[in-house]
């Protein structure tokens, strides 16, 4: 390969952080006996009302479409607070728990706290994945919580009446993940022509189906999802904004399979689902990002009133 | 974490730009320093949570920890240079040893391709002793695999890998200055300074990788004291999506972890001879 032949030649756009209208610093979210990495950006110059909590579930404070987030929103002037939870990124601790109460949900009223303390009395919930719906399940203890952004929230691990951890959403079980490769056209090419990627393929359904996973999943009870989808439908008397964003390729949007109509009927009356080409999940995309970077900002500063919308140019940070 | 160890987070400025300095400091006099070089792409989320755990050890030890997320990486998010490179990324690094107190002796510590800056490192601080974790030989091969894995990774969630969009690496952009910078790099044959090099390499049939201790045995031929740790791990290139939940939990990662902390503090304690 020559040099650079497939790498990006065009520049970024410039931006000198220095010079941006906000400023950013670290915080110490303390949650029982964890320390978690958050980082605040506020607006130069003034105390926004509005706060946004940006929690990014398995992926890290490191993860560019989350930092361009936080200083995308704190440039349109309001504060946001990115956070790595408990036994992610930076934090201590170790994510044992993948159920929706528990540490999480403490992390996340943790870092709402931090929230007010900068002045914030309207907090924005915005999140992904799996943490989406235990930041969606924590807000009915953020009485000044006002709207939720979530991005490809997981609604399809409320189809089982019990969650088990490691074998929970059937779309992401090993065997389905396998089969997936396996009946994908681009998977059967890639498999018959590249011997690395059947190795790969190999060694992945061997560790992954293996007595050792069983027992490791076995009996470990996650969540009860009637619970889970009771506790949704409690949120609808407290009008709060909920819009969701969903690729066209990912499941988990409670539309029309009835399996979900349990969870369809708890959260119609206030969920707004936004569909995009493709996939958000992982984000693994610069494509991804921009789609999930643009509906969160809609929906952000959809919140603000008309005075509070007027903070100037909006950035475009790399 | 136990409370002898305090967590500092910083920006330090650099250059045209500032990185984040993220340090695990021990009460009292440190026995020894050390400095993780930053990753690039899926590594520093792949290995963030082996080197958080690696430096709250080796703190609870008595050792001062600096890592950083360099200009244009993570949090130094910076569109305002051509960062990164393997050369902004040496002197990122520089720049961190440059500000930290002087504590017992210096290790550098490097993981996949920032090896290769661990190991240009030695040109200014040739007595620091290195620690090359999963070294990566040669820069152009390193995105060879980067890019084959990002395959894998599109395939693996049956989605578009994004060819037709611009040129990116799990998610971030392939700058061409970038590339061009990591393909004109390699380990060298010919090591500078006098300080000790471990090399941490992953299991291969109870071997290293055949690569490594191709080096290592060409650094050993031209007298150089090269100590070797075969780790457990039996992570491969092509598992990106791996080692990102739990790490701690990883019987493997925990011992390579475990493994290498040892060999930090042995030679710490000045127990390591040559």
């Amino acid at each position: 390969m020559s040099p650079g032949s497939n790498a990006l030649v065009v520049p970024p756009p410039f931006c000198n952080l220095s010079e941006g209208p906000f400023d950013e610093r670290y915080e110490e979210v303390v949650a029982g006996d964890d320390r978690l990495f958050a980082i605040i950006a506020t607006p130069r110059g003034r105390v926004p009302d509005v706060g946004v909590l940006l929690v990014h579930a398995v992926t890290t404070g490191q993860n560019r479409l989350w930092i361009r987030l936080g200083r995308d929103l704190a440039a349109r002037g309001v504060t946001s607070l990115r956070l790595d939870l408990h036994g992610q990124g930076e934090s201590s601790g170790i994510q044992r728990d993948r159920g929706f109460d528990g540490k999480t949900r403490r992390d996340v009223l943790a870092a709402v706290e931090v929230l007010r303390a900068q002045g914030c009395t309207r907090i924005v919930l915005v999140s992904y994945c799996w943490a989406a719906l235990a930041v969606l399940l924590a807000a009915d203890a953020i009485p000044d919580a006002v709207a939720a952004v979530l991005v490809r929230p997981p609604f399809e691990v409320l189809r089982a009446p019990v969650v088990l951890a490691g074998l929970d959403a059937g779309s992401r079980s090993p065997a389905r993940k396998v089969l997936r490769t396996l009946v994908s056209p681009a998977g059967r090419q890639r498999l018959i022509a590249d011997a690395d990627y059947r190795a790969w393929v190999a060694a992945r359904a061997l560790r992954r189906i293996t007595p050792q996973a069983a027992r490791q999943a076995a009996g470990q009870t996650t969540f009860d999802a009637q619970d889970v989808v009771r506790r949704l439908a409690g949120l609808g008397p407290r009008r709060l904004s909920v819009a969701a964003l969903f690729g066209t390729d990912d499941p988990g949007a409670p539309e029309s399979d009835p399996r979900d109509r349990a969870v369809r009927d708890a959260v119609g009356s206030y969920l707004r689902v936004e569909r995009v080409p493709g996939s958000v999940h992982g984000h693994g995309t610069l494509e991804a990002q921009e789609a999930v970077r643009d509906f969160v900002l809609r929906n952000v500063l959809a919140t603000l009133t008309p005075s509070e919308n007027e903070t100037g140019p909006a950035l475009d940070l790399p | 974490m136990p409370d002898q160890v305090r967590d500092v987070v910083r920006w330090l400025p650099v250059a045209d730009g500032s990185v984040l300095v993220l340090e695990q400091v021990p009460v009292g006099s440190p026995s020894a320093t050390v400095v993780i070089c930053p990753s690039l792409f899926w590594d520093q989320i792949s290995n963030q949570r082996a080197e958080v755990m690696l430096t709250r050890l080796l703190a609870a030890r008595g050792v001062r920890c600096a890592r950083l997320q360099a200009r244009g990486c993570g949090n130094a998010l910076d569109g305002s240079a051509e960062v990164p490179t393997l050369e902004t990324l040496e002197q990122d690094v520089s720049a961190v040893i440059d500000d930290l107190p002087v504590g017992g002796p210096l290790w550098i510590v490097g993981f996949r391709l920032s090896c290769l800056v661990a190991a240009a490192l030695r040109n200014r601080w040739p007595d620091a002793h290195l620690l090359l974790w999963e070294p990566s030989l040669d820069g152009r091969e390193y995105l060879r695999q980067s890019r084959r894995a990002d395959l894998f990774a599109h395939l693996r969630a049956d989605r578009s890998d994004g060819q037709d969009g611009p040129p990116e690496l799990h998610g971030d952009p392939l700058w061409s200055w970038t590339a061009t910078s990591i393909e004109r790099g390699q380990l060298p044959v010919e090591l500078t300074g006098h300080g000790r090099v471990t090399v941490a390499s992953s299991d291969h049939d109870g071997m290293l990788r055949p690569g490594v201790a191709a080096l290592v045995e060409e650094w050993r031929r031209r007298a150089r004291d090269v100590e070797v740790l075969v780790t457990p791990t039996r992570r491969k290139w092509w598992y990106v999506g791996d080692q990102v939940h739990a790490t701690e939990e990883n019987p493997d990662i925990r011992a390579a972890v475990l493994g290498i902390a040892d060999v930090l503090t042995r030679t710490a304690a000045g127990s390591v001879t040559g």
